[in-house]
């Protein structure tokens, strides 16, 4: 069989590490995956036949007309070594996160239950019985995707890995887990920037075991943040940015519409001394929509849209009449395909109308499509 | 749920070339394309030229807009079968490919 490459992928074949698997086989599609890309195979019929041969250099010199000792050019006798009608395709794709999270919610979300059990692998057994349990190798299956894609998508997921499976956290769970390391944070007087991880794990560990604490602080800290402080100790720093985010988030758990007022005022006291709110941190979380009674915040994230783009944009136009494109952006992002930009994904859904998306309107009827 | 890998065989720098023809080859009856042979191949210029029987054939080479590799199957071994893997070595990559496109004239010599 013959497969279309790009000039990337014949240079990552040499490479010792590299990866080239096709994934899929025993579904309608097949995707090749590498060690950070996925592309789905397409085969390309040709009416034409083709023939393959070797190109030996002392017989097809395109370049050179060979003579045989008379001087008249001579010919090449050549060894068709295989012929076909076909070959591969490779279109670059973008694996789907939503089809991960739909995985994931299938598993029992990690809760207070399973933790007190003591998070072994017969507590595991005994509290999730009969549940549907995804390894890492289930995953890549069930996506065909690479697995740096994977990787990434279980990191914006905030997915954990207990006893070998991938799963969620409840929120409840999560949000105590969290608040409670953050809080041992500060009455330990650690600065944000340099928190011990090895003692933030041992001041815990009657709560919490080592495991749950390494996942609140990689959920809180700041990307490469790894250092070693006194004593050659490890360290993490920890980003404000996502220590406000996180007390944001805490309050539209409670509250999932809460006035602009409201919110400033609960999450400023919320906050650790030092840091303050900020609206700006909110894209992709809330959205701001102002009322007759002033303005308001509705808590709204990417995961609990649909996951079509179109049904995603008439949910987003039923929150909000009408859009910045950039404020689009943390919730259509992800749907975008390879190779099209955010504003050609929504320019499919929505018209532009002085800088703003809009529905389409046709005949009067508002439509998002 | 087969994996199938692609390794590089220790010949998969040799370079090859998709030779292109408008429409089917056909052979006649009671005889088989592996045993037979299809033509000559020689060069003009920087031109190919295939002679098949009586006919000649002008094409040109063209470089392929994306290369592509050859792949070959490896033979599943009975762990293989087991853990659902299965592996194809690629053999070479085709970086031009001669088209001929043009009707065949009938060459009386």
């Amino acid at each position: 069989k013959v497969l279309e490459v790009t000039k990337d992928m014949l240079a990552e074949l040499e490479k010792a590490d590299s990866v080239f698997q096709v994934r899929g086989l025993n579904k309608e599609r097949a995707y090749l995956v590498t060690k950070d890309k996925t592309y789905e195979i397409q085969s390309i019929e040709s009416s034409n036949t083709q023939l393959l041969i070797k190109k030996r250099d002392e017989s097809i010199q395109p370049a050179k007309r060979l003579k045989s000792a008379t001087g008249v050019p001579d010919t090449n006798r050549i060894v068709i070594e295989a012929s076909t009608t076909t070959h591969m395709a490779l279109r670059e794709t973008i694996p789907s996160i939503y089809t991960l999270y739909q995985l994931l919610r299938t598993s029992p979300e990690y809760s207070d239950e399973e933790a007190e059990a003591g998070g072994t692998a017969s507590a595991l057994r005994d509290v999730i019985a009969g549940a549907k349990l995804y390894r890492f190798d289930d995953l890549c299956d069930a996506l065909h995707c690479s697995d740096e894609e994977l990787r990434k998508y279980l990191r914006m997921l905030h997915a954990i890995e207990i006893n070998g499976f991938w799963r969620l956290l409840s929120t409840a769970f999560a949000d105590d887990l969290i608040e409670f390391v953050l809080a041992t944070i500060e009455m330990n007087g650690w600065a944000f920037d340099s928190v011990p991880v090895s003692r933030c794990v041992e001041d815990v560990k009657a709560d919490y075991p080592a495991f749950l604490v390494h996942h609140a602080l990689r959920l809180l800290c700041k990307s490469s943040s790894e250092g070693a402080g006194a004593n050659g100790n490890k360290t993490i720093a920890l980003d404000p940015a996502k220590i406000c985010l996180f007390k944001a988030e805490l309050l539209f758990h409670k509250k999932s519409t809460i006035s602009d007022r409201q919110l400033m005022n609960e999450w400023g006291k919320m906050l650790p001394q030092g840091l303050m709110p900020d609206r700006n941190l909110l894209g992709g979380v809330a959205i701001e929509s102002k009322t007759p009674e002033g303005v308001k915040w509705t808590y709204v994230t990417h995961l609990m849209l649909p996951a079509l783009a179109a049904d995603r944009m008439d949910a987003l136009f039923e929150l909000r009449p009408r859009w910045k494109l950039e404020d689009l952006r943390p919730y259509m992002e992800c749907l975008r395909d390879y190779g099209e930009t955010l504003e050609q994904l929504v320019l499919k859904h929505a018209r532009e109308v002085d800088g703003y998306c809009v529905p389409i309107v046709v005949s009067g009827l508002a439509m998002a499509r | 749920m087969t994996r199938v890998t692609l390794l590089p065989h220790p010949d998969h720098e040799s370079e090859w070339i998709l030779v292109e023809l408008q429409g089917n080859l056909s052979v006649r009856k009671g005889h088989r394309f592996p045993e037979n042979e299809l033509g000559d191949l020689k060069f003009v210029g920087d031109k190919p030229v295939l002679r098949i029987g009586k006919y000649r054939l002008d094409g040109k080479c063209m470089k392929l807009n994306k290369p592509m590799v050859v792949l070959d199957r490896v033979k599943q071994t009975q762990d293989d079968k087991k853990t659902g893997k299965a592996r194809v070595h690629i053999i070479g990559k085709i970086y031009e490919k001669y088209v001929f496109a043009k009707r065949p004239a009938f060459v009386l010599r």
